[in-house]
């Protein structure tokens, strides 16, 4: 049987209950129907393209790199479908490859250093016309945050990952995470109107 | 648990919970406050980040304006004559059913001009390198052996090979050189035409030729060239190693 893509509520990195795809796909016998499979599994990409793309782009913050960085995810995807036993979990598989194949990105590539204030000045320029205009404050200081705050906060809100599957993707102790989200929305409460928290621990020493 | 360690897990988790935070909460209507600010904040951040990619890249050529160019040959000085020895009425009249006729063309044509757009936007998002030296044949040979495909030695040099992924399948993607002409080769076994479409957008001139049981290919160009003559070369050298559908 061919793949099937579909919408459920579920949670958001805890209780809250939001809108989400979520994706899954019944497995068909390879034997009997290999082309409908990889028809399905073709699907399932290009349907999650659009989170995988938003996903890229706030680690990027350039939107040409996104799309490269989700085509080469694609790919490389593509290429190990096989491995993919559960296709309730091609969301996080995927987005962990696309997060892999950002941070490999620059491992390959001798990228041109910008300076951030013009990225954040084109960006937010783009930004402004994707409505919201409410939001754009904040989506400046979002693109403001050091990669090392930036990084596990999208992980965590866009991604969903978890504080431990952070930890292991960034090659980070967990108390060292949860001080990094800490810090990064620490930053951003100024922006919305709040006072911010005194930072007074060293990273990693978390309770 | 002291307020600054229930600050700093709620600012890391502000979804999250546990019991010695529930506890913490129940005692200080501080921290219960700077949950409630939290997680407002973080269903902020969650709006801010979710952002509609297709409304952030409309100032950019995302999708390009391509049109199918029509197989007949263009109208003849006798044809333009005929105008405009007949009256305004008839002409005007002619005009409508024109319109009418052309409402019909694009409508069956609308599918199929997806594809060719499809095609352009893939080409032009494509970051090509600028090779000095032609490409060794293996590496084409290693892309098309991916798609179960074989061709044949061409006359033309081999500029650019890769693997793309294109509408959810995975397609060779090559680059030939045609006199000065660099000629793009797309072989998509999942696209089915009932004849060759011609189409022209974003400075490329293109073909896509149905490859019986195979899908079509499709070729084209930043110059002008005969994408036909180049897509029937293409075409004859390609043998395709899975039976036909």
């Amino acid at each position: 049987m061919a793949g099937r893509v579909g919408l459920q509520k579920c949670g958001f990195h805890g209780n809250v209950d939001r809108e989400r795809p979520v994706l899954y796909m019944i497995q068909s016998r390879p034997d009997e129907s290999g082309e409908r499979l990889e028809d399905a599994f073709g699907r399932l990409l290009e349907s999650l393209r659009p989170d995988l793309v938003r996903f890229a782009y706030w680690l990027a913050r350039d939107r040409a790199i996104a799309e490269d960085v989700v085509q080469e995810a694609m790919l490389r995807a593509w290429r190990a479908r096989l491995e993919l036993k559960d296709a309730a979990a091609a969301r996080h598989w995927m987005l962990t490859i696309v997060r892999r194949e950002h941070a490999r990105l620059y491992e390959r590539k001798r990228l041109v250093t910008v300076d951030l204030s013009d990225v954040v000045a084109r960006e937010d320029a783009a930004l402004a016309r994707a409505g919201d205009g409410e939001l754009l404050d904040l989506r400046g200081a979002i693109l403001r945050l050091p990669d090392e705050y930036r990084e596990p906060l999208v992980m965590q809100v866009l991604g969903g990952y978890s504080t431990a599957e952070i930890a292991k993707e960034m090659n980070l102790s967990t108390p060292a995470v949860l001080t990094r989200l800490f810090r990064a929305r620490n930053r951003l409460r100024e922006i919305y109107g709040l006072t911010p928290d005194v930072d007074c621990e060293p990273e990693g020493q978390m309770p | 648990m002291k307020c600054s360690d229930a600050h700093v897990a709620i600012g890391a988790e502000p979804q999250g919970t546990s019991p010695e935070i529930e506890q913490h909460l129940r005692e200080c209507d501080s921290c219960a406050q700077y949950r409630r600010e939290m997680r407002e904040l973080d269903t902020q951040i969650y709006r801010a980040m979710k952002i509609d990619m297709a409304a952030l890249k409309a100032d950019e050529p995302a999708r390009p304006s391509v049109r199918l160019v029509a197989n007949a040959p263009s109208a003849s000085p006798s044809r333009q004559s005929w105008m405009s020895s007949v009256s305004r009425q008839w002409a005007m009249a002619a005009s409508v059913l024109v319109a009418v006729g052309v409402i019909f063309v694009l409508w069956g044509a609308l599918p199929r001009h997806s594809l060719a757009a499809d095609v352009v936007a893939h080409v032009i998002s494509e970051p090509m390198p600028s090779p000095e030296s032609p490409l060794p044949s293996p590496a084409l040979e290693g892309v098309l052996q991916g798609a179960n495909v074989k061709m044949d030695p061409i006359s033309h040099e081999v500029l650019f090979a890769q693997t793309c992924f294109f509408r959810g399948r995975l397609v060779p993607h090559f680059v030939v050189r045609s006199g000065d002409a660099a000629v793009t080769v797309l072989v998509l076994q999942n696209e089915q035409l009932k004849g060759p479409e011609h189409f022209e957008g974003n400075g490329y001139d293109g073909v896509i030729v149905p490859v019986d049981g195979h899908g079509s290919i499709a070729v084209l160009s930043r110059k002008r060239i005969d994408t036909d003559r180049q897509a029937q070369e293409i075409l004859s050298a390609l043998h395709f190693l899975t039976p036909a559908a």
